[in-house]
């Protein structure tokens, strides 16, 4: 923290007293390229989805490059239980005036939610039902999320910074510290210490 | 011989892209230190990530003016005297942890720094317009962010209202200074003078809109070209406290590389 706030600073009688504030719960998918999957990328908490959706850009857009969020009221979605045996599910015809869901599936158990596609049904029972026939083959659980209860950033939208962000990502440190630890190694010190160590400790 | 650090600050273009980017460079540095500390989580890591922003930008316009003059941008952005900084009062005006005063201080400044950038996208050197291009865009993305906070806090409970409303009234008398001319001691020259009033008159506008819709009241006038500040090399306390803090690691061992 700078020193300068520490001068003379107190938080007493600073803060008002809480509040009952509503504080929405939203899951947040992210786009890596233009026509890729909408991978889940987490969650946030967040006061309504505008904001949830400028916070899920400043957060989970900042991760790695994106071109495009989705999120939802964690409420909105339904999902199977997680199961390794085939998902029962039947079919039913899209209806052109049915509303559109989502789909999202998880392959594996602990994998991440991929947007698998869309079902237009009449209801959640249909959706999760014509999802797990279309898309739920190997997979342990499917998810539909009305679409009319996503939001989505604006296309063209800026998310990742478009000058040099490689100093944010890990892989980019990753890279430089491995490169030093490499050169170290290389070093007869390195070898000398090894020896050193093995000799008095073990 | 030539000092690399002179023809900088004695060239008028350069000086137009130095003032802003000092500014980011202070204004990132004091709002980092909300890093950890934000009112909600999300706030906490949306700033931190517009700080972020802020140095970086700092950093892009270094590196143009490194690349022009043969310096190394930390060289440029840590190694320089008080009185060679660019940054407006505005930047290093002490917070004391009030959050409405953060938020305050980069609304005003992300309306400025968006035209701004807008003329520097307009020189004539194609590496510079390149980097212009690419910090408008995000900051873009800053304006956005703060004036839809500025209208919900304005709009929100009587404390709310209140706090900013008297964020805006503390920062407001720092904010004619934005606008103040650097380089006083240099030949004049067009590129100084010719777009000040059109500068104010843009940012007037685009900062009054969103207070109307927030409810919120400022008043702030174009200073004479005759007040020195911040923008000259005149700082006041609190920038020597922050320049002082900014730089105690580049201080502690002189020409290390880190």
């Amino acid at each position: 923290m700078s020193k300068i706030r520490e001068q003379g600073f107190t938080f007493a009688d600073e803060l008002p007293p809480a509040t009952d504030s509503v504080v929405g719960h939203y899951v947040v998918y992210t786009q890596k390229k233009e026509g890729a999957p909408h991978r889940y990328a987490g969650w946030l908490n967040a006061p309504d989805i505008d904001m949830a959706t400028k916070y899920a850009c400043e957060h989970y857009g900042q991760d790695e490059s994106c071109v495009n969020i989705w999120l939802h009221d964690r409420t909105q979605m339904h999902e199977t239980p997680v199961s390794d045996t085939p998902l029962p599910g039947e079919d039913t015809p899209d209806d052109p005036g049915a509303p559109t869901w989502a789909v999202f599936t998880q392959k594996r158990r602990g994998d991440i939610h991929v947007e698998q596609g869309h079902v237009q049904v009449a209801d959640q029972e249909a959706a999760l039902s014509a999802a797990i026939s279309r898309f739920g083959m190997d997979m342990t659980q499917v998810r539909v999320v009305p679409r009319d209860s996503m939001a989505s950033t604006e296309v063209d939208r800026v998310i990742w910074r478009t000058h040099d962000q490689g100093y944010r990502l890990a892989k980019g440190y990753s890279k430089s510290v491995r490169a030093k630890w490499d050169a170290f190694r290389k070093t007869e010190d390195i070898e000398e210490y090894r020896k050193d160590d093995i000799e008095n400790h073990f | 011989m030539t000092n690399p650090m002179n023809n900088l600050l004695n060239a008028p273009e350069a000086i137009l892209v130095l003032k802003m980017a000092d500014d980011k460079l202070f204004l990132g540095h004091m709002q980092s230190d909300w890093t950890g500390l934000g009112p909600i989580l999300e706030e906490d890591i949306a700033s931190s990530s517009m700080a972020q922003d802020d140095l970086s930008h700092a950093l892009v316009l270094y590196e143009y003016l490194g690349n022009r003059f043969g310096l190394d941008p930390d060289v440029i952005a840590y190694e320089r005297e008080p009185g060679q900084y660019l940054c407006c009062d505005l930047v290093t005006v002490p917070d004391e942890f009030n959050w409405a005063t953060s938020l305050v201080r980069r609304w005003l400044f992300t309306h400025y720094a968006a035209p701004v950038l807008d003329q520097l996208a307009l020189f004539e050197d194609k590496e510079l317009v390149e980097r212009a291009r690419k910090l408008r865009a995000e900051e873009a993305l800053h304006v956005e962010y703060l004036d839809d906070w500025m209208r919900r806090l304005g709009s929100g409970s009587d404390e709310a209202r209140d706090r900013i409303q008297k964020a805006i009234d503390l920062l407001s008398t720092h904010a004619g200074m934005l606008f103040e001319l650097p380089g006083r001691d240099l030949e004049p020259d067009d590129s100084f003078c010719c777009s000040r009033s059109e500068l104010f008159k843009e940012w007037d506008t685009n900062t009054s809109s969103v207070l109307e819709q927030a409810g919120l009241m400022m008043q702030v006038e174009l200073p004479d070209l005759k007040t020195i500040g911040g923008r000259n090399g005149v700082h006041a306390d609190h920038f020597a406290a922050a320049h002082a803090e900014m730089g105690t690691v580049r201080s502690a061992d002189p020409g290390a590389a880190w």
